[in-house]
């Protein structure tokens, strides 16, 4: 079950929780996170090369979710060169993701298949499978130890795919705050068991009564390239139009 | 420009005087967004240079034929409360055209589009058998892109939304236009050399198709039910490919209906489409046409392959023309860098072109984009015909 790019990150990073847990107790908190019914928000991702040269691209999103599917449009606001460009992204119960693009190069709504989930995502440094909010259960959990990550207290969790078939790594590690459960940082290790990428919380806020990360960070330090996700402005349960998955939305930007 | 598109036009630019600012989630983001997007006024573009080398056996051994030029892109955008407004200029040093300028009005229950515009009918994948409310411009066919290759027509568009997925079209496009096919230069193709042959000395006659008794509708009703995207469409007008009575030495346009249905949806990770129509043709041969594809992301890299066949049926004579198009692309250095090759071949006769392509981009802004042209096949042949016209081509195009 893919997420949204804000959805990810709360997913992946928020948590309630109490203590003496072992690694799955931990997972699973930070899986059941109270979700938001819908958000807004304007994302800007910066791709940030080992000669720090920087590529931006702003996003902004809608989400909403019904009946536990989510459904998610992405309008790529710049750079000019992939402005207007509208993604959505509909979960179904029992069947895949209905995801439809909009390019203005084409002017017209078409259909896109699922990406191997190692691939890239927009040419950022997250994958497609990175975006995913894994099932607990596809993934075995092992506490690996408690230690302190910037001054706070962490879980080391080690979560390994039942399956080394159905994940892009060998195994990710993650410390998960003792007092939030959010995971602030993640490691990612590759099918060669070496460090590929490492993924840090840099600004954690809580805004409207949800853990926020508004800045996050995905390196990749086989590469020295990086991606820096920055909300920029977010709006929980403000009211999302339904009107805004739609294919009509997606052809013409406007909810009327 | 004529009378209807004129009046359309002006048409389009009263709908615009009405209308109110909208607010915008990014306005009070302000110039930390990087977004620019701080007003309903919008102004962006592309400005591009190229340079185009024939590479024929005859440049190799005397001189290279080259051609140089520069193009521009303008879009001027306008958001309002209820209606929108797109203007898009394109020109050279020699002059600059209307590309596309309407408007799009928002009702409760549906939009309106009023101008002067280009639409794109079909699940096919810049290849259709349904995309018929547009002419086509073959002066620079094999080098520019689908929509560039569009010419826009001056046309009434009502879209009724039906459920999350569904769309209702309704087209009334005023006049008629047919197809721009070349008459001079290096794309000029064999019947029009053949034409101009046997009726040198002759003035051929063309209809006045800027009549409203040249007027044309389409209908279209598309959905997408559990996974499954599909399709019906109806148009009335006249085939755009003329024909020659010469009898009367005149070019005709046939009235032409059309019945077409579409079809796309994902299985086993291909991204499958497909469209077919029947063209019933006065004063000619009936067609069914069709278009059968898919595409999908290799397990490689990020390869991807895009793989379509057009074809034609000939009810009368009951002869059938395939044409096969495909395409495989790659990138690299998170998307920077972007090889591809087309190939396009005609199953019957054997004909092929070839068009592997090179895109660098450097910065937000800016792409390089190397590309080559290869046609060979018989003299008599779509592709082969143009076994001379092989060029390489640099193009730098600047994004704003």
């Amino acid at each position: 079950m893919k997420k949204q790019i804000v959805s990810i990150l709360l997913v992946l990073f928020m948590a309630q929780g109490l203590f003496a847990l072992d690694g799955t107790q931990i997972a699973e908190k930070a899986h059941d996170v109270a979700k938001s019914k819908s958000t807004h928000s304007a994302v800007l991702m910066e791709l940030i090369d080992e000669k720090g040269d920087v590529d931006s691209r702003l996003v902004e999103e809608f989400g909403i979710k019904e009946n536990d599917l989510s459904s998610t449009v992405m309008v790529f606001r710049s750079p000019a060169s992939v402005k207007d460009t509208r993604f959505l992204k509909q979960e179904n119960g029992g069947r895949a993701d209905d995801k439809f693009i909009y390019l203005p190069a084409l002017k017209r709504v078409r259909r896109i298949a699922s990406s191997d989930g190692s691939k890239s995502f927009m040419g950022t440094d997250l994958t497609y499978d990175d975006m995913e909010s894994r099932d607990v259960e596809r993934d075995t959990h092992s506490l690996l130890r408690e230690e302190s990550f910037n001054g706070v207290d962490c879980y080391v969790v080690r979560a390994e795919a039942k399956d080394p078939a159905d994940s892009q790594y060998a195994y990710r590690v993650s410390w998960i705050r003792k007092d939030n459960f959010v995971p602030i940082k993640t490691e990612l290790f590759d099918k060669s068991q070496k460090l590929e990428k490492v993924m840090t919380v840099l600004d954690l806020q809580n805004i409207d009564g949800f853990w926020t990360p508004m800045k996050a960070q995905m390196e990749n330090v086989q590469t020295n390239h990086k991606t820096v996700i920055t909300i920029q402005k977010i709006e929980f349960d403000k009211g999302v139009s339904k009107n805004i998955f739609t294919q009509g939305f997606l052809q013409t930007g406007r909810t009327n | 420009m004529k009378s209807m598109e004129k009046l359309l036009l002006a048409l389009a630019l009263f709908c615009v005087t009405t209308l109110t600012f909208a607010d915008d989630f990014f306005s009070d983001l302000g110039d930390e967004s990087g977004s620019g997007v701080v007003s309903n006024l919008e102004f962006n573009g592309v400005v591009s240079l190229s340079s185009e080398i024939s590479i024929t056996e005859d440049s190799v051994n005397d001189t290279f034929s080259i051609n140089e030029g520069a193009e521009a892109l303008f879009n001027l955008g306008y958001t309002g409360d209820s209606a929108d407004l797109k203007v898009t200029l394109n020109g050279d040093r020699d002059s600059i055209n209307i590309d596309e300028c309407y408007a799009n009005l928002y009702f409760d229950m549906l939009n309106m589009e009023v101008g002067y515009f280009k639409t794109v009918w079909g699940k096919g994948d810049k290849l259709h058998v349904l995309d018929l409310l547009n002419p086509i411009d073959y002066s620079n066919y094999f080098t520019q892109d689908y929509l560039e290759n569009k010419i826009a027509q001056p046309t009434i568009k009502v879209n009724v939304p039906v459920g999350s997925f569904g769309m209702l079209e309704l087209a009334y496009v005023p006049i008629f236009e047919g197809d721009l096919i070349p008459t001079d230069g290096k794309w000029m193709p064999l019947e029009v050399k053949a034409a101009k042959t046997l009726l040198q000395g002759f003035s051929i006659l063309y209809p006045d198709t800027q009549t409203l008794s040249y007027g044309q509708f389409g209908t279209r009703f598309t959905t997408s039910i559990n996974g499954f995207d599909f399709g019906g469409l109806y148009y009335f007008g006249y085939d755009r490919q003329p024909t020659l009575n010469l009898t009367k030495l005149k070019m005709d346009y046939n009235f032409m209906n059309v019945a077409g249905i579409e079809f796309g949806t994902v299985l086993a990770g291909f991204n499958l489409r497909g469209e077919l129509a029947y063209y019933f043709i006065n004063n000619s041969k009936d067609t069914l046409n069709y278009l059968g594809g898919f595409d999908r992301d290799l397990p490689l890299h990020n390869v991807n392959i895009n793989i379509q066949v057009k074809g034609e049926y000939n009810t009368e004579s009951e002869d059938i023309t395939n044409m096969v198009v495909g395409k495989i692309s790659d990138s690299f250095n998170h998307e920077k860098i972007t090889p591809s090759v087309t190939g396009m071949y005609n199953v019957e006769d054997m004909d092929f072109m070839i068009k592997p392509e090179l895109l660098y981009k450097i910065g937000e802004n800016i792409e390089i984009a190397t590309s080559a042209g290869i046609f060979a096949g018989d003299d008599d042949t779509t592709f082969g015909q143009f076994d001379l016209n092989d060029y390489l081509s640099l193009t730098l195009k600047y994004t704003f």
